[in-house]
């Protein structure tokens, strides 16, 4: 009898136990719906059909000044894709900061990908308004990453900067931070790719997309950008909006690895 | 019988050992580490609702002493020479005594007055001209303007990382040593939130604390203040939070546009944010570029030195006449804004750095 009454309650006492361990497991793992992997995205910055070089290379804009970079830094963010159904697949807010003077964040990974084939991408150049006025953010988008004005709040969304004898500056420098997240001048731009072949994600192994970014985009089209007129863009405004519709031009697909 | 008693509270235990371990692990604390101690602010009645989101910073009294160490901290300065609280004063009502412009580093100088840093949750924008549009990254301008603290902060941050003392605050605070940006400026934010100022004669007056009553000079002098002053410095706050130019003269040594170096407006040329008239009588020099030593200087450039230029704002334009009388029980009536559990809460004052 006291034996019966043993196992009984050992198998109340069994059950419990794997029921609260079974709450708990569940509570530390979401249920995913669809298996995912990641797609790693390469972005490879160029002038031209030269790969940018910082402070090495020379190059000629369309107004015909004579420039070298030194710093050439983005914010690339809310990454989208189209799957071959025509569905649009929005990825977890991730924000990235792609500097050219740091190849490993040249390399970035969308880690939330539906196993799937993909037809298009698109992503922001910048960081969305609320971003801008949320306080302190982490990670890409910490304030140590020199990337955010102190003195009128909000991020530069892209930054270049060099040198040019046509710059009017002291020490030929040229400044471009653009930047602006209020109308008129919200410099936030979306970019919209039809990838020229399908993207397969697949649940082993991870593709990758080659992108690139034209540096030199930022001078024209459509807007014709000269040093000479504007060495020091560090603030909304026209001349911010004209160098972000151009850049806004400056990716294009170079290869996809399935 | 007694054996099955046993058995079934053993049992029970074990299950609830069980979902507690669980419940632990889900929050990742490190072994060892107690969690923080919440802080409740207390906030003066009939005052607005804080603007500062408080639910995305949580108030503990560790990460207000982390708040207040920092901001005592004059090693948080390029050259270890000046710190948060050295411009803001507690005795001056966190402005900068006897100082027109704020100074820094190496010294050199700014070109704007130490603005007083009470009551900062209810307010939305920040710096005189309103360019910092959220509390918590607020101290990012000083703390980096090459005129202030002059610092870099990615060499700051890994300064405070190898302090052994940084990093215990920072773990008592947020559970691990790690210090990043966001941490250290949401506990700069926890101690400037504590900052808070409303119990003053006034306050006891209106509020009917203890038998408060005004004497009869500071209540003719609220009664000049409710007539010529309260538009722009409007109770509870003490301003209305607006940006206004009130006609003071141009200088153009300094060639401060205010508001519209922000905005980019003409209509914005000259106007700064109006100024809390909590606390002015210890919290000289005034204005934007602290030309104003002594209260009565204030009274004389409304009563006959405004400049007025198409964006001096309507209400100050033809001046504002006082006697030398109203004057008078103006300033005694000022007096009654000055809150003493503000300049001498010991909770605020400064902390000694080895």
């Amino acid at each position: 009898m006291i034996l019966r009454i043993f196992y009984a309650w050992l198998t109340i006492l069994l059950s419990g136990t794997l029921l609260v361990m079974a709450a708990c497991s569940k509570s530390l793992q979401p249920q995913a719906n669809a298996p995912i992997t990641a797609v790693h995205i390469q972005f490879n910055n160029y002038v031209g059909n030269v790969p940018l070089q910082l402070n090495a290379g020379a190059y000629m804009n369309t107004a015909g000044e004579q420039y070298t970079v030194s710093k050439f830094l983005y914010y690339v963010s809310n990454f989208q894709l189209t799957d071959i159904n025509g569905k649009t697949i929005t990825l977890p807010q991730r924000y990235f900061l792609v500097d050219q003077a740091t190849d490993s964040t040249k390399k970035i990974t969308l880690d939330s990908v539906p196993v799937g084939q993909y037809t298009a991408i698109k992503w922001t150049i910048g960081v969305d308004s609320i971003r801008n006025v949320s306080g302190v953010q982490a990670g890409a988008l910490a304030p140590e990453n020199g990337m955010f004005w102190t003195w009128n709040s909000g991020y530069i969304m892209a930054k270049m900067e060099g040198h040019s004898p046509q710059a009017t500056t002291a020490l030929n420098v040229f400044l471009f931070h653009i930047g602006g997240f209020k109308q008129p001048y919200n410099a936030l731009k979306t970019i919209s790719i039809t990838l020229p072949s399908t993207l397969t994600a697949g649940a082993n192994h991870q593709a990758k997309i080659n992108i690139k970014a034209d540096a030199d985009k930022w001078f024209h089209t459509p807007n014709t950008v000269s040093i000479a007129q504007s060495s020091i863009i560090m603030a909304a405004g026209v001349n911010a909006m004209a160098i972000a519709e151009n850049y806004q031009q400056m990716f294009s697909v170079m290869s996809i690895a399935n | 019988m007694n054996r099955k008693v046993l058995f079934i509270v053993g049992v029970i235990c074990l299950v609830v050992a069980i979902a507690d371990a669980c419940k632990k692990g889900g929050s990742g604390g490190p072994d060892g580490f107690v969690s923080p101690e919440p802080y409740t602010l207390q906030l003066p009645p009939g005052f607005p609702a804080p603007v500062y989101d408080l639910s995305q910073n949580p108030l503990t009294k560790e990460g207000i002493a982390l708040g207040r160490f920092m901001f005592y901290d004059y090693r948080l300065s390029k050259d270890s020479t000046v710190s948060c609280g050295f411009c803001h004063q507690q005795f001056a009502a966190f402005g900068h005594f006897d100082h027109a412009l704020g100074h820094g580093v190496g010294g050199r100088q700014g070109n704007r007055s130490v603005p007083v840093i009470f009551n900062m949750l209810f307010q939305k924008e920040f710096m005189w001209d309103g360019g910092v549009n959220n509390l918590e990254i607020q101290p990012l301008t000083p703390l980096t303007d090459p005129n202030e603290m002059g610092v870099d902060l990615k060499v700051l941050l890994s300064k405070m990382q190898s302090d052994p003392q940084y990093r215990k605050m920072f773990r008592d605070a947020y559970g691990t040593e790690e210090i990043t940006s966001q941490r250290m400026f949401r506990a700069i934010t926890q101690f400037v939130v504590t900052m808070v100022s409303g119990n003053s004669k006034y306050d006891s007056v209106i509020n009917h604390v203890g038998g408060a009553s005004f004497t009869a000079e500071e209540q003719a002098g609220y009664h000049i203040y409710q007539q010529k002053c309260a538009a722009c410095h409007k109770e509870p706050l003490f301003t209305d939070l607006s940006y206004r130019s009130n006609g003071l003269p141009y200088l153009k040594q300094l060639n401060d546009v205010g508001r519209m170096k922000i905005t980019g407006n003409t209509a914005d040329y000259l106007k700064f944010k109006v100024p809390s008239l909590r606390n002015i009588i210890k919290s000289a020099p005034y204005m934007h570029d602290g030309r104003f030593f002594d209260i009565y200087q204030v009274f004389d450039f409304y009563d006959h030195g405004v400049e007025v230029t198409s964006a001096t704002d309507p209400l100050v334009k033809n001046g504002i006449p006082l006697t030398d009388a109203e004057k008078r029980q103006l300033y005694f009536f000022l007096n009654t804004l000055t809150d003493y559990t503000l300049i001498q809460r010991s909770a605020l004052s400064e902390v000694r750095i080895n």
